[in-house]
């Protein structure tokens, strides 16, 4: 046997045995619970050891760069790293989707997170997926006023252990929102696509869901004050808004009513092609705790940059086609910043100025959600010290190869992104094999009838040593 | 101390307290000079050491026990290892209140990953990846601050 993964265990040991002492607790009664440190299993240590001595890596960048008094500020919750949530902030949404009760029945019990797709649901299908046990979050997906009313509300009203449930699309009562209010530990609420407006009754009944740390109110129609009504939310951590078709909203007024829901620290807007005034971006000033903006499909220019709070760290841009270089020196003046992404493609004649941005940046993660970055922007990532995640969005022409071969050369990465068309195979996928601290590949599909075989997504798997997920 | 000793070499948890007993059965038959507590317990620890090593037939498993000491020697320079489980005490305090809650259920109140996981709305294996985590980031925090106090010393 090789003499690290000896000393490695035996460091794992140690720091079991100070928990011991610390919590007093018996250290066979740890074990037992499998608390204590890995177990050793012939051939699969090695792996399993490099999979710890990429994630003490992560830890000891990170303490390399925030002292203790940030720590105990909650900046870095080991529980959850910032880098390895996924895009969407409300949900990870599940592609377990059903429409008839014989389909809930067949579902793994491991199962915890369900969509029915409800105009096509049978009867008796949300009944169904309701009677299951572990059931943590539920989305309901498409439906008119006659499709709404099939719903069982009642049943779903007494289902009070979820901490996630979505609606979306699907008329929803603002008196049914009000039922909600003595739900534990609902955390989670979507009611996205003209689900809801956001008038003063509604936003009163929500108001009263005192657990919600996640709302999700995009494409709805919203009034200021019902958006008012939200600050009395005490724990509201995250929300997502967006621009419903054919309205235009006082982008201003909402979001100084936005800035009244002093808990925010994440806000998600969606636009309608149309300019950011940024007027509306000043007003957001007033969130001392904001740290993540997305703004798409809007149209920004210098003036807007420079009108973003300066507490953000992550950043996520619609088209740059209305900035200058100018505007983006300017960005990279944050350093507070960690985290970048582009909605759409870089325009070539900004190539250089993001590449210095990228370069100026103490950036942990950099997306280019649609298309690849250049050659030059990909020199800039390799040579992050910091830069934990790379996310790439590639049209339906483009192959993964370029992707897989440039994050090779991003030695501190610890999550690829990759959004494409086609499935890679295990040759292509297997160039990162070699990478080292690699612990996580996420490949989502654009193509819905792109859907690899278990023989094929175990082959892709086997083909590097990092995780390998697909959605 | 000896416990985590023995611990750190491989004991078997439900070895551990026999080992020590006999250490101090050993100790008490020596005639020993006070030459502080430090001596002391590295004349503990070579009884210790010596007595596991006697349960070790194979050399590879004895060179397992010679590599664990190397470590212990490495990670704490004070012998005792006390300075290291005051580092662990201040990065426990320093972490969130729901990582400090997952420790505390997990190592202090007994809770499986499947019952932790109900509380917190997550899976067993998430869990279990989030304990990996916490641990490899309590670890890097003790190095930090014992590198700090010798750089501060």
């Amino acid at each position: 046997m090789k003499d690290e993964p000896v000393r490695d265990l035996a460091r794992e040991r140690l720091l079991s045995a100070e928990l011991a002492e610390l919590f007093d607790t018996d250290l066979a009664q740890l074990e037992a619970r499998g608390a204590g440190p890995q177990r050793r299993h012939g051939p699969w240590l090695a792996a399993a050891l490099l999979c710890l001595g990429a994630t003490v890596a992560f830890g000891v960048a990170w303490l390399r760069r925030h002292d203790d008094a940030a720590a105990a500020q909650g900046k870095f919750d080991p529980l959850d790293p910032w880098w390895e949530q996924e895009r969407h902030p409300t949900f990870r949404v599940p592609e377990v989707v059903v429409t008839t009760p014989e389909q809930v029945a067949a579902l793994p019990a491991a199962v915890a997170r369900i969509t029915v797709s409800t105009r096509e649901a049978q009867d008796g299908t949300i009944e169904a997926v309701l009677r299951r046990s572990g059931l943590r979050q539920l989305l309901l997906v498409h439906g008119d006023a006659q499709v709404a009313a099939r719903v069982p509300w009642p049943s779903l009203a007494a289902q009070s252990s979820l901490h996630s449930l979505g609606c979306y699309a699907l008329p929803v009562a603002a008196d049914w929102l009000r039922s909600l209010q003595p739900w534990p530990e609902l955390r989670s609420l979507a009611l996205p696509n003209g689900s809801i407006r956001l008038d003063a009754a509604t936003a009163t009944a929500l108001a009263g869901i005192r657990t919600l740390r996640h709302l999700d109110l995009a494409y709805d129609e919203l009034e200021p004050e019902g958006l008012l009504r939200l600050a009395a939310l005490p724990e509201l951590d995250t929300l997502v808004l967006g621009v419903p078709p054919r309205q235009q909203p006082d982008l201003r007024a909402n979001f100084a009513a936005v800035a009244q829901i002093r808990s925010l620290r994440a806000l998600f807007c969606d636009g309608d092609f149309e300019p950011m005034p940024a007027e509306a971006l000043r007003e957001l000033h007033r969130l001392e705790r904001l740290v993540a903006l997305q703004l798409t499909n809007f149209q920004v220019d210098d003036e807007a940059l420079e009108a973003l709070p300066r507490t953000l760290e992550h950043l996520a841009l619609p088209t740059l086609a209305g900035v200058t270089a100018r505007g983006l020196a300017g960005l990279a003046e944050r350093s507070a910043l960690r985290s970048l992404a582009c909605h759409l493609p870089i325009p070539a004649e900004l190539d250089a100025a993001v590449a210095a941005t990228v370069a100026k940046l103490p950036l942990e993660c950099f997306e280019c959600r649609s298309g690849m970055p250049s050659a030059r922007l990909w020199a800039e990532l390799a040579g992050s010290p910091v830069l934990r995640r790379v996310g790439v969005g590639l049209g339906r022409d483009e192959l993964p190869t370029a992707v897989f071969e440039r994050a090779l050369g991003c030695r501190s990465l610890v999550v690829l992104w990759v959004s494409l068309a086609t499935l890679p195979t295990p040759q292509q996928l297997g160039v990162l094999r070699e990478h080292p601290a690699l612990r996580r590949i996420v490949l989502r599909r654009t193509a819905p009838d792109v859907v690899p075989t278990a023989a094929e997504l175990a082959a892709l798997r086997a083909s590097v040593r990092a995780e390998v997920e697909f959605l | 101390m000896l416990r985590r000793y023995l611990y750190v070499l491989g004991a078997r948890p439900d070895r551990i307290d026999d080992l020590v007993q006999d250490t101090f059965v050993v100790a008490l038959q020596k005639t020993l000079e006070d030459r502080g507590a430090a001596a002391a317990g590295a004349f503990l620890r070579g009884v210790a050491k010596h007595l596991l090593l006697r349960e070790r037939r194979s050399a590879a498993a004895r060179r397992e026990v010679e590599l664990a000491d190397q470590v212990w020697h490495e990670q704490c320079a004070d012998g005792s290892g006390d300075q290291r489980l005051a580092a662990l005490r201040h990065c426990v305090g320093l972490l969130p209140e729901r990582s400090q809650q997952v420790l505390r259920r997990c190592y202090a109140e007994g809770a499986g990953r499947q019952a932790l996981g109900g509380e917190l709305g997550m899976t067993p294996d998430g869990i279990k990846t989030a304990l990996r985590r916490l641990r490899a980031a309590l670890r890097s925090c003790i190095e930090q601050r014992l590198r700090r106090e010798v750089a501060e010393s």
